[in-house]
């Protein structure tokens, strides 16, 4: 005899796979979501946009107001930069489960790079307004998943500090 | 390996064609030609998404708890409808015998006021000759009673009409319930369509008016729910007759700034000064003044907030501008609209902006 407690279960609470070809699946590949647990995952899927690039076709471009984190589905996406107006230059070139744009999840920040897919691309996109009410109402896996990108944003940070250091000691040892 | 064009180049691409802009308006027009003809389709559907808007935060907050939103839709509905139907058997009858009953008494309001204002003749006659009072008299006489019978009755027919109603209900239930239970897939399928340059922007504009709409309407329901409840209370207390009618038709009215509360005052203060045993008018215009207080000081700030910041002369123009370009829809809209405006301008201009730079 199932209890009322089994009833309101099996009558109410959701039921989470994850298979290969599911954007779960996906998510779960990139390192802001790899501690997420799949019924997470099913949550999260709701404010994903999946979005379908050319080679060749700009994602986002420097100086813009940034809205949205994107992680790689498939294919290949470049990071570029403009040193001066006419010209560009390759910081870093990105794969498939790997993510860029995180800024884009914190408030009124500009682009500080350009992306564009460097083959036919496909993205999962999440925009900050969405992601925000989520964060609101699942505060848990919000903290999990910010948590994570406080990591990436401090390990860059420190990268960026170690580079400052190395130049200013290279400049010194010029001058001396 | 892949050279992506500079930052520089892509400025200097050459714009799209005229045709296709030219083209682009003709099928705006187009389309809102189509939505203007197929108006009247259109009222079950705005219906049907006002109400998704209202429930839509309920079910965002059991989806806390992990609970499949389809079978929580459905006890949601299920209660939504026993409450309606809980409604109906209560209330319909005292607001039917109400509505006779203010039936019969409409012809008698222009010769009770006129009996009350011989009154203020006695003032009036060392200002104003005798003639043109009997013939101001004679003419609002006329018209005020031609009008309020037309409407009491066409409003009689319209609302008791039973198949009308329940028609419409039952068309604004099903259009809501697909709204809330497909409507994360109805809204992902049209973001496909949007352009990946605009993807970001689009987005964001979206979000920011569902933000808006979303926190006007349901703090809009809650205010004229409160309002209705405590006007009612109020004109119970003081036993003004057709109170229950006057408290709902006050919240209903609450809806439109600055101009809705006056108007919703205006029935109670023609019941008290026709009606021979009714309260004094004073006691029934406090009840008025204390409801908007409560209004203003505690509903506004807490059930509202700053989700729709605007000013007062804005609003005013938003109203004007409204209630002559659709009448009374343009008026209720106007508010939300205007923010919606405003926020799509803001995210233009700032769009705008990025390319001068």
């Amino acid at each position: 005899m199932p209890s009322i407690k089994h009833l309101f279960q099996y009558y109410f609470k959701t039921q989470s796979d994850i298979s290969r070809e599911s954007l779960e699946f996906h998510l779960k590949n990139s390192y802001l979501f790899e501690y997420l647990s799949p019924t997470e995952l099913g949550r999260l899927k709701n404010i994903c946009h999946e979005r379908t690039y050319k080679a060749g076709e700009y994602i986002f471009h420097t100086g813009k107001e940034a809205d949205a984190v994107y992680i790689i589905k498939t294919g290949k996406v470049v990071i570029t930069c403009n040193p001066s107006p006419d010209k560009e230059e390759i910081l870093t070139e990105l794969e498939s489960g790997e993510f860029f744009g995180e800024t884009g999840l914190l408030p009124k920040v500009q682009r500080m790079a350009n992306a564009t897919a460097a083959s036919q691309t496909e993205l999962i996109a999440i925009m900050r307004d969405e992601f925000n009410g989520f964060v609101g109402r699942f505060p848990r896996t919000g903290t999990k998943i910010l948590l994570q990108l406080i990591n990436v944003l401090g390990q860059r940070l420190m990268k960026s500090n170690q580079e400052i250091v190395q130049s200013m000691k290279e400049s010194d040892d010029a001058s001396a | 390996m892949l050279q992506p064009n500079s930052h520089a180049d892509r400025r200097k691409r050459p714009r799209e064609g005229l045709s296709i802009q030219i083209w682009r308006f003709i099928f705006l027009f187009a389309g809102l030609y189509c939505l203007y003809q197929v108006r009247l389709v259109l009222v079950p559907l705005v219906l049907g998404v006002l109400v998704a808007y209202v429930i839509n935060p309920a079910l965002l907050y059991l989806e806390r708890f992990d609970f499949d939103r389809t079978r929580m839709l459905i006890v949601i509905y299920l209660l939504f409808i026993f409450a309606f139907v809980g409604f109906l058997i209560f209330l319909t009858p005292n607001i039917r015998n109400e509505l006779q009953d203010l039936k019969t008494l409409i012809p008698k309001i222009p010769d009770e006021l006129h009996a009350k204002s011989t009154k203020m003749q006695v003032y009036l006659d060392n200002y104003v000759p005798q003639q043109y009072i009997d013939s101001l008299i004679s003419v609002t006489k006329g018209h005020a009673q031609e009008f309020m019978l037309r409407m009491i009755s066409t409003a009689h027919i319209k609302i008791l009409n039973a198949f009308t109603v329940l028609s419409l209900s039952l068309m604004v239930i099903v259009i809501s319930f697909f709204f809330l239970k497909d409507g994360n897939m109805i809204y992902k399928s049209m973001v496909r369509f949007i352009p990946n340059k605009y993807f970001e922007q689009v987005l964001h504009v979206i979000c920011q008016v569902d933000t808006i709409i979303g926190n006007y309407l349901r703090g809009q329901f809650i205010e004229s729910f409160i309002v209705g409840i405590l006007t009612v209370a109020g004109l119970f207390i003081l036993k003004l007759k057709y109170g229950l009618l006057i408290g709902i038709s006050a919240g209903i009215l609450n809806v439109i700034p600055y101009v809705g509360p006056t108007l919703g005052a205006v029935p109670a203060i023609i019941v008290s000064l026709v009606i021979s045993n009714s309260p004094s008018l004073i006691p029934v215009i406090l009840v008025f003044i204390i409801v908007q207080t409560i209004d203003n000081i505690v509903l506004k700030p807490i059930v509202i907030g700053k989700s729709v910041e605007i000013h007062p002369i804005a609003v005013f123009m938003a109203l004007l501008i409204g209630g002559s370009l659709f009448g009374m829809m343009g008026v209720l809209v106007a508010i939300p609209a205007y923010a919606c405006i405003k926020v799509i301008f803001k995210i233009l201009y700032n769009e705008l902006i990025f390319r001068i730079e």
